[in-house]
């Protein structure tokens, strides 16, 4: 068991290490570059040599990368172009926001997907299995900003109940109730984002635990099918799931860019997304080398827990 | 064998009425878009007399910003839309195909490389990683295509190495390569008709992911830039303009989610044909 995990855990730190290398090539091949935004057409070159020594662009490039992974890991993203704002500083500001919004979410819609997966796949081809179905084809097919859309329009401008911007309303930041009328609408789109997906996964692995050997044992010992359901078929079909749940780990961090987005929640959404109109290369690099890391770290903790929980897997490798 | 396969997905269309309404629909939204021209209207003459004017006679679905027949910009926008999801699915299911067979068919060191690049690719979240690769290209329809194509194989290749790895096991491939066949042809010729099945059904969410990308990122300003309209852009501008005209969200946002949920079940009634032993209910 323990080989396996070191085996997997050896795997993913070239992978981090690649992702990185990319991430630095591209801030290299930026047609923009720091130097560029911090010095202008009048500088005196002595001036811009300066800036340059200063923040180590004039060393060969395998320096720089070096320095730039050495800051990385010390937590140190480097400096906005556009801002000369410190990255760390700003993304420390608003990865909790966005995990706030994420992660319940995801936890709703995760709880959700459970009740309707099992209730559907255990009365599959029924009329409510059609029912949940139907809803789950329908609800992928709907752009999440476009929902977001409806949902202000409805509730934010026709009925004017809730807050359609931001995270608190200007002056009532310490208002619980306040924040909670601002969190309603951004959080229901999420559950309605990750829900289907979520639900079909459970529908078919209810499924195909039902068609097993051991249901009919169970069937033929006379077991109730709500005893057959949730003593046995529920187990085995929640298992699985938890290793969903380490492949959402970097949902915690861009899970919620459209809609954070459309709501103007102060995340990393609008962040990444008003950086990339202003071609703030440092800041897209750091989002992408923090949501690619947690990929890769969220593909190994799946791995791992999968293994602990299923010896068959282990057997296999 | 084959019309056993084409017999059940005819009896799976019979009692799927959803099936049928996906296909006329994707029909008629095809056909609309190529027969835009036909249109007597132009999607970007601007007529400042008329602005934002609601749903009328003249203007069905109402006019924008600047006065222009809403309706027309739709289909025009469509038009887009939908060569977008195509072209971009033809592009990907390509490199798809391309990296999926020669992985599982050469197997060893190509293979190796092959998967880890996959893997490395698929591990930047999608989002994050076409956006950063559209800022590298001039923003506009080729830009977009391209973005798209070529960061969204990596699942196909993955099917499709899966299913080579077990055909290359068979007889006649291993005849072909018995008798002196070069590897190229063997891959034209035996391996990708075999997997073809299995590309039909994922070029189907392709093209369905492909309009959803689109649309997302002309949604975020990135993608498809005025005065071309697109699906996602017209929604970007219903945005701006939702508290004054509603009605400009429902029409692009309705046409997304029919496109994407016909597709999508055009998918999964073509995986009867793959797949004859879920035939009869079960998906």
């Amino acid at each position: 068991m323990s080989k396996y995990i070191l085996k997997r855990i050896l795997q993913a730190i070239p992978l981090l290490l690649i992702i990185s290398i990319i991430c630095f090539a591209l801030i290299k091949l930026a047609p923009y570059n720091a130097v560029d935004a911090m010095t202008t057409q009048s500088m005196p070159i002595a001036t811009v040599n300066l800036i340059k020594a200063k923040y180590g662009f004039d060393k060969p490039a395998y320096v720089q990368y070096f320095l730039w992974i050495k800051g990385i890991l010390s937590g140190q993203f480097g400096y906005s172009i556009v801002t000369h704002e410190s990255i760390s500083n700003d993304l420390a500001a608003r990865i909790p926001a966005t995990i706030i919004l994420v992660l319940p979410s995801y936890i709703i819609s995760l709880i959700f997907a459970i009740i309707l997966g099992l209730i559907a796949g255990s009365n599959k081809n029924k009329i409510i299995d059609k029912i949940i179905d139907g809803f789950c084809s329908i609800a992928i097919a709907i752009p999440s900003f476009w929902f977001a859309m409806i949902l202000i329009f409805i509730f934010g401008y026709k009925l004017a109940i809730l807050p359609i911007l931001g995270m608190n309303t200007i002056g009532m930041e310490g208002s619980f109730s306040d924040s909670m009328l601002h969190y309603i609408m951004p959080s229901f789109v999420l559950v309605i984002a990750f829900l289907p997906e979520l639900a079909r996964y459970v529908r078919s692995s209810t499924i195909s635990q039902i068609s097993e050997e051991y249901v009919m044992v169970q069937n033929a010992f006379g077991a109730s099918r709500k005893d057959i359901l949730f003593r046995h078929v529920c187990k085995n079909v929640l298992l699985p799931i938890i290793t969903k749940v380490g492949m959402a780990l970097p949902m915690l961090v861009t899970g919620g860019v459209i809609t954070e987005t459309v709501f103007g929640w102060p995340g990393v959404g609008p962040y990444f997304i008003h950086a990339v109109q202003g071609l703030d290369y440092p800041v897209i690099m750091a989002v992408l080398i923090l949501s690619s890391s947690l990929v890769i770290i969220g593909n190994l903790l799946s791995d791992i827990l999968y293994c602990l929980i299923d010896p068959r897997i282990k057997e296999m490798e | 064998m084959k019309n056993r396969r084409i017999k059940n997905v005819k009896d799976e269309l019979k009692g799927n009425k959803s099936a049928i309404l996906s296909i006329a629909f994707l029909v008629f939204i095809t056909l609309l878009s190529i027969f835009a021209f036909l249109i007597p209207m132009n999607p970007d003459a601007i007529d400042t007399s008329s602005i934002l004017q609601a749903p009328s006679l003249v203007h069905l679905f109402g006019t924008d910003e600047l006065g222009r027949d809403y309706l027309v910009r739709t289909i025009y926008g469509g038009r887009v839309s939908l060569l977008v999801g195509f072209l971009a699915m033809v592009i990907s299911t390509s490199i798809g195909v391309g990296v999926g067979t020669i992985s599982g068919y050469f197997g060893g060191k190509i293979d190796n490389i092959l998967m880890r690049f996959v893997d490395i690719i698929s591990s930047i979240p999608w989002l994050i990683l076409v956006t950063i690769v559209s800022i590298f290209l001039k923003p506009g329809l080729e830009a977009i295509i391209i973005v798209i194509g070529m960061f969204s194989w990596m699942e196909i290749s993955r099917l499709v190495r899966a299913e080579t790895l077990s055909i290359k096991e068979r007889e006649y491939v291993l005849y072909a390569n018995s008798i002196g066949e070069s590897s190229a042809i063997t891959i034209l010729k035996h391996i990708i008709p075999s997997v073809f099945p299995t590309i039909i059904i994922a070029s189907t969410t392709s093209i369905s992911n492909a309009i959803m990308t689109e649309t997302t990122l002309s949604f975020l300003g990135l993608g498809i830039q005025q005065p071309m309209s697109s699906w996602g852009n017209l929604l970007q501008n219903a945005q701006t303009n939702l508290q004054s005209a509603p009605y400009m969200a429902i029409l692009p946002g309705l046409l997304i989610v029919f496109t994407i949920y016909s597709f999508n079940k055009i998918g999964n009634v073509l995986r009867v044909f793959v797949e004859p032993k879920i035939a009869g209910g079960g998906r």
